[in-house]
């Protein structure tokens, strides 16, 4: 409610007013923060897309002669202890390791999108229901949910994405319901059902464009906290299986170089896991801190 | 009056609350009216009266604890699931919110969010919507420029119309207005007074209007009814209201409103 008076407003105000997604260019366009995050990112997909071209090995070609090597100028992080390019598992490594929690917090978030909305639309014992299985799931941890899947299913990166859908859907929810609450209440949702306008069409039209932006920004910060459990999954062994380049497995199969005093492996892996979540963390701060001054 | 009353209310009465908790809040206690084809009632009172409960119960967002809503002799009915009812429900009565500020979706440009409605109600296909949207927003006083706007780059009082040009858009046989002009300043409140004058005028519209202020509860309507308390204190023709109130709370309110040659009663301390 910023701009109560204005008639006319600035001819780039005005740009951003007609077009069709307002918030998401403003956001970017304000914040350089942000903005840059977003390009790391993007790149971050890119890279994953373009590894054969980019890496300078293939990630299972072995040289056991050249095994456990600190960076050099033939292998630029160096090598694990069956003579792999560090650099180029990495890089293939970003594949497995940004599909999990893209598609984890994708399938988790639109379960989550439906259940708030239609709970806070439908109301009353429906309500009631979701509210109640939610919490039930809420107190399911993800990994001890993962690990129960991967018991029936087999290990492999399938059994944790399908645990971790599950499990994330209370926590979307959790802190979209609020939001959606208010919206509801608002007075523009009872105005288009006194005009007529169905329930579906005001919840898909207009209650979900006004609750998106922090959809978006909780959904970013979400996807930090799946990145790190799917690596801890596959740390433990019950994820990604070796010989695949996926990093927590890295992490894992580089404690016998750790141990030896070569870090080079785990390390590798663990900062750049820590990279990608502190990125998307920072990110999704930046969307939230706008969505809420967005907010009227 | 010649022509039978178009909406009535028998025995209309609200409580909040009660229960398990205690005794309930009694809103609306029991309260009469009937409003002509046309006509204009103004439901008059302080905050708490519960005037807004009352067409709350009119417009369906509040069930009434007893009593009936009649709309040409047949209830009132809000209930009824599908497509056909809930439009044809929408035709009969439409309400045009107090708060301009959070009545419009801030996401949907103003020439969208007329098309939505004309549409919906096969008022107008896709392409002559922007056309007959373009109509409505004239009627109100806003023009071409607006259509592209959405409700952040409006001011209260343009909010208030597209409000208002909205509502009629589907042409309701009756417009609640709650509060409609309360948020508004002076000029543009007696812009969309002459508007709601003039739209009746031109069709059969029958008006709902309330309000705390007589004085503009007078310019555009007939009759009126003073609540307080939940209950009817005073009815009549809302210039008999105003100028020869009967009941004490009206004299109390009118007297509240400082007009020419009005003077406090005490003289506020000036200086500690």
């Amino acid at each position: 409610m910023t701009s109560t008076g204005l008639v006319t407003p600035s001819p780039r105000r005005a740009r951003r007013l007609r077009s069709g997604q307002p918030a998401r260019r403003s956001v970017l366009r304000q914040d350089r923060v942000a903005l840059g995050l977003t390009i790391f990112l993007g790149l971050l997909v890119l890279v994953a897309l373009l590894a054969p071209v980019l890496a300078p090995y293939a990630p299972d070609e072995t040289d056991i002669l050249a095994a456990s090597q600190g960076p050099s100028g033939a292998h630029l992080l160096g090598t694990d202890a069956l003579g792999r390019d560090l650099l180029s598992r990495l890089i293939y490594g970003t594949r497995l390791s940004l599909l999990g929690p893209v598609v984890v917090i994708g399938v988790a978030t639109v379960c989550a999108v439906t259940l708030v909305l239609s709970s806070v639309w439908i109301g009353g014992r429906y309500d009631r229901f979701v509210g109640k299985a939610l919490s039930v799931l809420f107190s399911f941890p993800g990994l001890i949910l993962a690990i129960v899947v991967v018991a029936i299913v087999g290990a492999g990166i399938t059994g944790p994405i399908v645990a971790f859908s599950i499990a994330f859907i209370p926590y979307i929810a959790r802190v979209l319901r609020p939001v959606a609450l208010r919206e509801r209440s608002m007075t523009y949702v009872n105005a288009l059902e006194m005009l007529g306008v169905s329930g579906w069409t005001i919840c898909v039209r207009h209650l979900l464009p006004n609750i998106f932006p922090f959809v978006r920004a909780h959904v970013t910060i979400a996807l930090g906290t799946a990145l790190v459990d799917l690596a801890a999954v596959s740390y433990i062994g019950l994820g990604v299986q070796a010989p695949a380049a996926e990093w927590g497995l890295q992490i894992s199969t580089g404690q016998a170089d750790l141990l030896a005093g070569k870090p080079w492996e785990s390390l590798t892996a663990c900062v750049a896991v820590l990279v990608v979540v502190i990125a998307v963390n920072i990110l999704g701060e930046r969307l939230a801190a706008a969505a809420q001054k967005e907010g009227r | 009056m010649t022509t039978p009353p178009q909406l009535s209310a028998r025995d209309l009465r609200k409580e909040f609350g009660g229960g398990r908790r205690g005794e309930p809040v009694v809103a609306v206690d029991g309260i009469d009216f009937e409003v002509a084809r046309g006509g204009a009632l103004a439901i008059v009172g302080e905050s708490g009266s519960g005037k807004t409960t009352v067409v709350r119960m009119m417009a369906g967002l509040e069930t009434p604890t007893s009593g009936e809503l009649l709309l040409d002799g047949a209830p009132l009915v809000h209930s009824g699931r599908g497509a056909e009812a809930r439009l044809a429900r929408a035709r009969r009565i439409q309400m045009v919110f107090q708060d301009p500020y959070s009545s419009l979706d801030p996401r949907q440009t103003i020439g969208d969010g007329l098309a939505e409605i004309l549409r919906l109600h096969g008022i107008a296909d896709r392409d002559a919507c922007e056309e007959v949207a373009l109509t409505q927003l004239r009627r109100v006083g806003l023009d071409q420029r607006h259509l592209s706007m959405r409700p952040g780059s409006l001011s209260g009082g343009q909010r208030q119309r597209v409000a208002i040009a909205r509502a009629l858009a589907v042409d309701p046989e009756v417009l609640i207005l709650d509060e409609a002009v309360a948020a508004l300043d002076v000029s543009i409140q007696a812009q969309i007074l002459n508007l709601l004058n003039d739209l009746r005028a031109e069709s059969e519209v029958t008006y709902l209007f309330v309000t705390h202020d007589l004085a503009v509860a007078q310019q555009v309507t007939d009759t009126a009814i003073v609540m307080h308390r939940g209950r009817v204190v005073e009815e009549g023709t809302t210039d008999a209201v105003l100028t020869d109130p009967q009941a004490d709370y009206t004299r109390r309110l009118l007297d509240a409103v400082p007009h020419r040659g009005w003077k406090p009663r005490r003289r506020l301390a000036a200086s500690a």
